[in-house]
């Protein structure tokens, strides 16, 4: 009853008005409390959205540099392939000398051969002319033995 | 003599004091050889091929006759082969022994189950006799020595096995080593008669020398697969003026090439020698017991030239 009256005059009970202020006050309190977690909640975001655009730099000098190194590689497997080309065409070509210089040592010993015969030859002919056209004169005359 | 041998030493020489004082070198070593092998109880024939004897003097043949006893001799057969094939034969006019074509001579008649091609002043070991004797030797391998130089000036007019065998007698030679076992190897050669056949002896397309052809025989036997091997205990040379080693830097260049030729592609360079080398067909008649002589004939004579079958080895080498 007495608060209806003191409601009638724009007036409340003294305990209420108390109530009021602790709510009050308690709605401020939760008030600046979401306030800073807000400022909080800001200065993580701000935070991590460095964070996010440095690790999007990592990221890109990253995708940089594997792009450069996939360059290189791409160049050092070439010069790889290039080498074992080459390689292998020294090879043929140390095979091909080899053949080559076998043929070479076997012609030389052919020719040896021919112009042993031809000295041979040229012997018995001589010998024939100043036997006045006799037969080739081949009896041996040798002094040395065999060890 | 059994038809059929275990062991024929193939040999040549001539009377023509080789060395200086050739035949009673010859007559004391061989003797030695042979009493060894009789020894070990092994069948054994000496091969002498008396290549182009020289004119005037008495043939070797039959100075053994008086320098070996009887029981030795039996075991000696020479064939005597005339001095014209020298000539006809030989590439270098200045070449006087053409030792390996002789030598095949001797391959070709040989009858032994195992041929040793060796020369006349190299002395078996004991523990070569034992090795011969113990029926470890395998056909189808050509078996090579070391061999071991007696210092010059030793008394080696009689030999045994303590003056051998004793290396303050020795001179140093550096060892065989695989593949090819080379290195005086015309001193011990010893290869099964059928395989040695198969390879048709030593060669006889390149006759302009003398050194080189039994290293060049090394190099064919391995190119066409047939392997070889060291057989172990060493043999002895009695060291004397003409040999190679003592004299090769001692000569003039004309004595030199005419002694042994010159350097050729001996490592390389190999050869198929015509089906009758070991002169086939030369016509044999027999002077007298165990002596008989090769008379001359154009159709036993190989061609001149004859390139296609100046072959390579197929052996890797190494350039010099």
């Amino acid at each position: 009853m007495a608060s209806g009256l003191l409601g009638l005059f724009g007036l409340a009970r003294a305990s209420h008005l108390r109530a009021a202020v602790v709510r009050a006050n308690s709605f401020k309190e939760r008030a600046a409390d979401a306030k800073h977690r807000l400022e909080a909640a800001q200065r993580d975001t701000t935070h991590w959205k460095e964070q996010v655009a440095e690790a999007r730099a990592r990221v890109a000098a990253a995708t940089r540099d594997v792009e450069r190194w996939k360059g290189k590689d791409s160049g050092h497997l070439n010069e790889l392939a290039t080498l074992r080309e080459k390689l292998e065409r020294v090879k043929q070509a140390e095979q091909a000398i080899a053949l080559t210089r076998a043929h070479l040592l076997a012609m030389e010993t052919k020719l040896d051969v021919l112009e042993g015969a031809i000295t041979v030859l040229d012997r018995r002919t001589r010998d024939r002319l100043e036997d006045g056209a006799g037969a080739p004169d081949i009896e041996a005359s040798h002094t040395t033995q065999t060890s | 003599m059994s038809a059929s041998p275990f062991l024929s030493l193939v040999l040549t020489g001539r009377n023509d004091d080789y060395g200086g004082g050739f035949v009673s070198r010859f007559f004391r070593v061989l003797r030695f050889n042979l009493e060894l092998l009789a020894e070990r109880q092994l069948a054994t024939e000496v091969v002498l091929v008396e290549w182009c004897p020289t004119p005037g003097r008495a043939l070797l043949a039959e100075r053994l006759r008086d320098g070996l006893p009887a029981h030795l001799l039996d075991s000696v057969v020479t064939y005597v082969v005339d001095g014209r094939y020298q000539d006809a034969m030989s590439l270098n006019p200045k070449l006087a022994y053409l030792e390996f074509v002789a030598k095949n001579v001797g391959v070709r008649r040989a009858t032994g189950q195992y041929l040793l091609t060796t020369n006349t002043d190299l002395i078996l070991s004991d523990a070569m006799g034992r090795a011969l004797a113990s029926g470890a030797l395998r056909p189808g391998c050509v078996y090579r020595a070391n061999r071991i130089d007696l210092k010059l000036g030793i008394d080696d007019s009689t030999l045994h096995h303590a003056l051998l065998d004793n290396p303050a007698n020795h001179v140093p030679r550096p060892p065989i080593v695989p593949p090819l076992y080379a290195g005086a190897a015309g001193d011990f050669i010893l290869l099964d008669r059928e395989t040695f056949h198969k390879l048709r002896g030593f060669n006889e397309l390149y006759r302009m020398v003398r050194i080189g052809v039994d290293h060049n025989f090394l190099v064919k036997a391995l190119s066409s697969g047939v392997p070889i091997s060291d057989i172990g205990p060493p043999i002895y040379h009695v060291a004397h003026l003409a040999s190679y080693q003592t004299s090769k830097h001692l000569e003039d260049p004309d004595t030199a090439e005419r002694r042994w030729g010159r350097a050729w592609h001996n490592h390389d360079v190999i050869y198929d020698n015509h089906e009758d080398w070991g002169l086939r067909d030369a016509p044999v008649r027999q002077l007298s017991a165990g002596i008989w002589k090769l008379d001359f004939e154009w159709r036993a004579v190989p061609p001149l030239v004859d390139l296609h079958r100046i072959v390579l080895s197929g052996m890797a080498t190494s350039p010099e």
